[in-house]
């Protein structure tokens, strides 16, 4: 069995962020790189929208642009999230397909049991909610999203720790401006954070990540290699942070 | 320009924008936060629904819609064939 590489958690741009993802996608379809599990938070902030979004219809970019939040459009399918400096953790996930069940949803399905198991490590029961979220008390407190490419899984999702729901209406475009603030309370009595069933620190609830994704696994802490920081680097310049991809739809 | 947009029943927001020329679907374009493998078969089932007549039924839309995802082996969650073909021809049938 091929032990884990685990990357600990990192602060990068949108654009490295998901070219990080990209290339180690890359590494692993070439088998160059083993199975990475990798945590990472957004500095600056950012919003991130799914690869069938459109960027106009989903995200202010002058208010964005006026908060110093970063956007970029994923590889994968899903919706748009905002992705606060402090206020979240994102992972990710890579590994050949044939360790994962063939059925998305099943797959989906472990994944986010390790989010689970995290998070009773906090002492919060948490319950996988199809297609895509993890719930605790039936409001959403992760969400995640999958890719298939060249026989790699890619799954990455963000777990909400402390979300400023204002904050992030005021960079998403809502239908009519007329319903805002009644958009704005749906979405608060839909999404939870973790601050509101403990009051574990971000760091604490990282560890309890960590705990919850290697459990059962053999594992060992490592970083990118040189070829995938070089490839990373080429994916954020020449992809994602090309207006020609972000707003590609 | 049609737009339509719904979030369908137990799945996913989608959104399909429509221009029309002398009754046939010019452009079609698919949006949402739904999932499709491959992710760059988008561009298929937005070719299968353009070139068709406006007066296309949601039953022939949805046929052809099937054998795209069926020869290109597409895998769609939180949306179907069903989903594009009626929302399409729904929005058509308004415009009329």
């Amino acid at each position: 069995m091929t032990a884990w590489r685990i990357i600990p958690l990192s602060e990068n741009s949108a654009a490295l962020n998901m070219a990080i993802d990209h290339a180690i996608c890359e590494a692993v379809a070439q088998n160059k790189s083993p199975p990475t599990i990798r945590f990472y938070a957004w500095k600056p902030s950012a919003v991130s929208i799914g690869t069938f979004q459109s960027m106009h219809d989903e995200i202010d970019i002058e208010k964005c642009n006026a908060q110093s939040v970063e956007y970029v459009r994923r590889r994968t399918g899903g919706g748009a999230v905002y992705h606060d400096n402090r206020g979240e953790i994102t992972y990710s996930v890579i590994a050949p397909e044939s360790m994962f069940p063939k059925n998305i949803i099943e797959s989906y399905q472990v994944i986010c049991g390790w989010i689970i198991e995290s998070l009773r490590l906090l002492n919060i029961t948490a319950e996988f909610k199809p297609i895509n979220d993890i719930c605790v008390a039936g409001k959403k407190i992760s969400g995640n999203a999958q890719t298939r490419r060249s026989g790699v899984l890619l799954q990455h999702g963000t777990i909400l720790y402390d979300v400023d729901v204002d904050t992030m209406f005021s960079l998403l475009k809502v239908p009519d401006e007329k319903i805002r603030d009644k958009m704005i309370a749906a979405v608060k009595d839909r999404v939870t954070r973790i601050l509101n069933f403990t009051s574990a620190s971000r760091k604490d609830v990282y560890d309890a990540l960590l705990k919850g994704f290697t459990e059962g696994k053999r594992w060992m802490i490592g970083q990118l290699t040189k070829e995938e920081q070089e490839s990373a680097q080429q994916w954020a310049e020449t992809l994602y942070s090309s207006n020609e991809w972000n707003f590609k739809r | 320009m049609l737009v339509i947009t719904e979030k369908v029943p137990g799945g996913k927001l989608v959104r399909i924008k429509i221009s029309v020329q002398k009754d046939t679907i010019e452009t079609a374009q698919i949006t949402g936060d739904f999932f499709l493998h491959p992710e760059d078969a988008i561009e298929l089932l937005e070719k299968t629904v353009a070139g068709n007549p406006a007066s296309i039924s949601h039953i022939e839309l949805k046929q052809k819609l099937d054998e795209t995802i069926t020869k290109n082996n597409l895998m769609l969650v939180g949306f179907s064939s069903d989903d594009i073909a009626r929302m399409t021809t729904q929005v058509l049938q308004v415009q009329k």
